[in-house]
This record gives C-alpha cells, sequence and structure tokens, in this order.
C-alpha cells in the first residue's frame, strides 16, 4: 500500500516543521545569533558609512552562513539518538525523498526567517532600496543551497560525538562558491554594473544542488547512521 | 652562483625539501612504530 | 575472474607482497628525476628574459601544484571505486593519501607566495586559482578531520569516500580558473593539445621535477599503506 509520493513528502514536511518549531528557543537561537553577529561588524569598524554599504555584503553573507551551519548540526541529531532515523531509513521510502523532507523543513524554518529579517539588517547598514532586493534575491537563491550542500555533511557526521565543529570544517568549504557569488550579485548592484551572470551562476548552483544533494544525502545517512 | 639567486629561491628550495623530508621522515617513524609492535606481539 | 584479480592485486596481503620488490624502483625513478631537475633547473636552464633567475622556482611550484590535484584525482577514484565496489585496499590508498596531498597544497601555496613577491610584488591575492587552490587545502582538512573523527573503519571509509566524490567538483574550477577568470594568475604553460608555450631547455627539467614529485607521493603512499595494512592486521 504504497502511499503517492507527494503526499507523503507533503505531509512529513509539515510533521517536521511542527516538531522544529515546538521548542521555539532552540528554533530561534541560531537566528539571533544571525543579528548580532551582523550588529558585531558596524560595532567594531566604525561610523564611516561608505565603508558599511561596500561591507555589507560579506559581512550579511558571513552571517548567514555561520547560522546556518550552527542549525544544520541538528538536522538529524536528535532522530538519530532516538531511533527514529533508523525507522525512516529501513522504510520502503527512497532515501532521498526523506532527505528531501528533512531540508525543506530545515529551509522553511531556518532559511526563510534570515531572508525576512535581512532586510531590516540591510538598512542597520545603510544599504539603499536596489540593493536591498538584490540582498532578498540573493538570499533567496542562496539559502536553499546552503541547506541542501549542509545536509550532505548533516548526514555524515550524525553518528559523530565531540564538539560540534567537524560539520562547520567540512562543509565551509563547499560554500565558499555560494559566498562569492552571493556577494558578487550584491557588489555588482551596488557598482550598478551587469548582474545577470552572478544570478544566472546562482540559479545554477541552485539547480546542481537540488538534483545532486538529496540523493548524496539518503547515501551518505545509509552510512552514517549504521550502527 | 648560488648567492645570485637570491632569497627567494633558496628559501623556496629549502621548504619544498623540508617538507619532503618530513613526509619521508614520518612515514619511517610510523614503519619503525609498527614494526616495533609486530615484534612484541 | 574477479576472484583471480581480488587474489593477486586487490587483497592487501597481495597488495604487500607486490610492493615489496616495488619500492627500490620507485625510489631509483624518484632519485633521477629529482637530481636531474634540481641539477639542470638550477644551474642549466637559461635565466628567463623578462624575470631573471627568479622563474626557477617554477620547478618547486608547478609540480607541488601538479602533485596537490594528482593527488586528489586518485582520491577520487579510490573513493569511487571503495563506494562502488567496496574495496578495502582503494580506501586504505584513499586515507593515506589525504595528509600527503595536504602537504603538497600547502607547499605550492608557499612556493607560490615566494614566487609571487618578487614576481608580483605581494604575496597574497584573491584571484581566482590562489582561492580554489586554499579551498583544496580546506577540502583535504576536512578530510583528515572527518578520517579522524569516526571510529568504525567500514563507516569511515564509505563516509569519507562520499565526502570525497563531492568535492571533486573543485577540481575543474581549479583547472579552468584562468582560463575563465583573466586575473593575476599566469595562463597554462602545458597543455595537452598544442606545443607548449616554454622553451624546451626549460621544459625538460620542470617535466623530470613533475615525474620526481608523482614518484615521491607514490613512494610515500605505498610506504604508508604497507604501515597501515601491518596496523590492521595487528587490530585483528
Amino acid at each position: 500500500m504504497q502511499l503517492n509520493y507527494i503526499n507523503v513528502f507533503f505531509q512529513l514536511t509539515t510533521y517536521e516543521i511542527k516538531i522544529i518549531l515546538r521548542s521555539t528557543v532552540a528554533w530561534i537561537t541560531p537566528h539571533i545569533f544571525y543579528v548580532i553577529i551582523v550588529c558585531l561588524f558596524p560595532i567594531a569598524i566604525g561610523h564611516d558609512q561608505e565603508l558599511l554599504v561596500s561591507m555589507a555584503p560579506g559581512v550579511i553573507w558571513v552571517a548567514a552562513l555561520l547560522a546556518t551551519i550552527i542549525s544544520m548540526g541538528h538536522l538529524f541529531q536528535n532522530d538519530y539518538h532516538e531511533g527514529y532515523l533508523d525507522l525512516l531509513l529501513v522504510s520502503t521510502y527512497p532515501l532521498s525523498l526523506l532527505a528531501l523532507t528533512k531540508i525543506t523543513s530545515h529551509w522553511i524554518c531556518h532559511g526563510l526567517p534570515l531572508i525576512l529579517i535581512s532586510p531590516l539588517l540591510g538598512l542597520m547598514l545603510n544599504l539603499s532600496v536596489e540593493e536591498l532586493y538584490a540582498l532578498i534575491f540573493t538570499l533567496l537563491l542562496g539559502t536553499p543551497v546552503l541547506s541542501l550542500i549542509g545536509a550532505i555533511g548533516a548526514a555524515l557526521t550524525v553518528a559523530v560525538k565531540g564538539n560540534g565543529l567537524l560539520l562547520p570544517m567540512l562543509i565551509m568549504p563547499f560554500y565558499i562558491p555560494v559566498l562569492i557569488f552571493g556577494t558578487g550579485i550584491m557588489i555588482m548592484t551596488h557598482q550598478n554594473m551587469p548582474v545577470i551572470a552572478y544570478y544566472a551562476m546562482m540559479g545554477a548552483l541552485v539547480l546542481l544542488s537540488l538534483g545532486f544533494a538529496p540523493i548524496l544525502t539518503g547515501q551518505a545517512l545509509k552510512i552514517g547512521a549504521s550502527r | 652562483m648560488i648567492s645570485d639567486y637570491g632569497i627567494y629561491i633558496w628559501s623556496a628550495y629549502s621548504i619544498t625539501i623540508f617538507i619532503l623530508g618530513l613526509n619521508i621522515f614520518f612515514a619511517l617513524r610510523e614503519k619503525r612504530k609498527i614494526l616495533h609492535l609486530l615484534k612484541k606481539s | 575472474m574477479f576472484a583471480w584479480l581480488n587474489k593477486n592485486f586487490l587483497s592487501l596481503r597481495a597488495f604487500y607482497i607486490n610492493t615489496t620488490w616495488l619500492i627500490p624502483w620507485i625510489m631509483t625513478g624518484f632519485s633521477l628525476c629529482f637530481i636531474y631537475g634540481m641539477f639542470t633547473g638550477l644551474f642549466i636552464a637559461p635565466a628567463d628574459y623578462q624575470q631573471g633567475d627568479g622563474f626557477r622556482i617554477i620547478y618547486v611550484h608547478v609540480p607541488s601544484a601538479f602533485a596537490a590535484m594528482f593527488i586528489y584525482l586518485m582520491m577520487a577514484i579510490c573513493a569511487m571505486i571503495t563506494l562502488i565496489w567496496r574495496v578495502k585496499i582503494t580506501a586504505i590508498c584513499m586515507s593515506c593519501s589525504g595528509p600527503i596531498g595536504a602537504w603538497f597544497t600547502l607547499l605550492a601555496l608557499i612556493t607560490g607566495s615566494i614566487w609571487g613577491k618578487p614576481m608580483w610584488g605581494t604575496w597574497w591575492i584573491w584571484d581566482a586559482r590562489l582561492t580554489s587552490v586554499l579551498i583544496l587545502l580546506f577540502i583535504y582538512l576536512g578530510f583528515i578531520a572527518l578520517q579522524s573523527a569516526i571510529e568504525n573503519s567500514r563507516t569511515r571509509d564509505l563516509a569519507t569516500s562520499i565526502m570525497t566524490i563531492v568535492g571533486i567538483i573543485n577540481l575543474p574550477i581549479i583547472h579552468y580558473s584562468v582560463i575563465w577568470w583573466n586575473t593575476l594568475h599566469q595562463g597554462p604553460t602545458i597543455s595537452k593539445l598544442s606545443a607548449p608555450s616554454i622553451a624546451s631547455s626549460m621544459l625538460y627539467p620542470l617535466l623530470a621535477m613533475i615525474s620526481a614529485f608523482i614518484l615521491f607521493y607514490f613512494l610515500i603512499v605505498v610506504i604508508r599503506m604497507r604501515n597501515q595494512i601491518l596496523m590492521r592486521e595487528i587490530k585483528s
């Protein structure tokens, strides 16, 4: 009795989202961290408005990277320790589907708030309106890639004990291209230069990771969660 | 003629030989440790 | 057929026996290439028209950069074989190659900076090739970290294989970065299809040094793989 995959996807995603949102404090901590990091830089660097505008893309993107990496560590940990992950692995549903539900729920709960808070932070960093639009678009394209690629690392390190710095160290080299193109969009918008190439590369990254990451995450789950 | 080449070439080549030597040294030290372990057991 | 292959080449014991006579050959080959390359490169090759004698760093910079990418390619091939056919010897090869590749990448970055200072006036610049080689170094370091974090040997082999395969995307980026982005680092000197844009008296020491570094990698990785095989023998 095989349910329709689309139904399963939606039901499981809503279930995961409800679980993540159940503990409000654990959900909101990475976002507060995001805001704090972005606020640290103007405090550290000073009042020069021009300098703030020119460093705004990098600051917001690095803060988004760090906040995503922090929330990525807990993606599969709870399920692994409770045994729910083993149940998912022996069910007859394809592993890439299950990985995709996890990634989607993670992006909706941790990626969308980043995108929604970012205009406020952009105003704090003295960005103009076009640059705010560019900021929202670049984060809208970038955060799914971050969730997708980070899920592979989270699946590989799901059974590893110890401090949580292994996952950032693994995943950061793969986040660097996203960072380069994401900040490239905003820098080009600031300098009023053609920006379509960077949007195209970001779109390519989204499609590539959307195609490959769920499969790789499924395989990595099977390997990492084997006892 | 070596002194004509200046500090840059001298430092680059010496760092290279140092790192290559480090690799050989660690590989052989590992081998000595394992053979020692094998002889004991 | 696979059983014959397994018994004579792929099993740990067969690898150990085969490499016992192979190591002296690799050592002689490495010594010859290295001595010829160093001597010819440092003393016999003529000084460059623009850069003077400073260009001689090419004889350590290009071989180490080539070795860094070659080692990652070897690791990726071993990773695919390990994942698909669950062969143990390739897993051991991959885990031993990681630190060696990291050292060569570090060497490439250091010699590149030393070359950059007299040639471009700066120790470091964030252009495409330097950044992507730095990313390669981080991928190697992450590989070493992941490898030491997982205790179960089977899980460790498969997990590090997946990570290596995910990182293979970096290798085309490094290779083509000087063609796609036209920034500071110079273009490719030796390409497969066209004649090299370098004089032959400078080319032969370069090829000799590249071969020397690759033979050095094979030497070290074979020694370390034999150590690993003995270690696994002790543990079981």
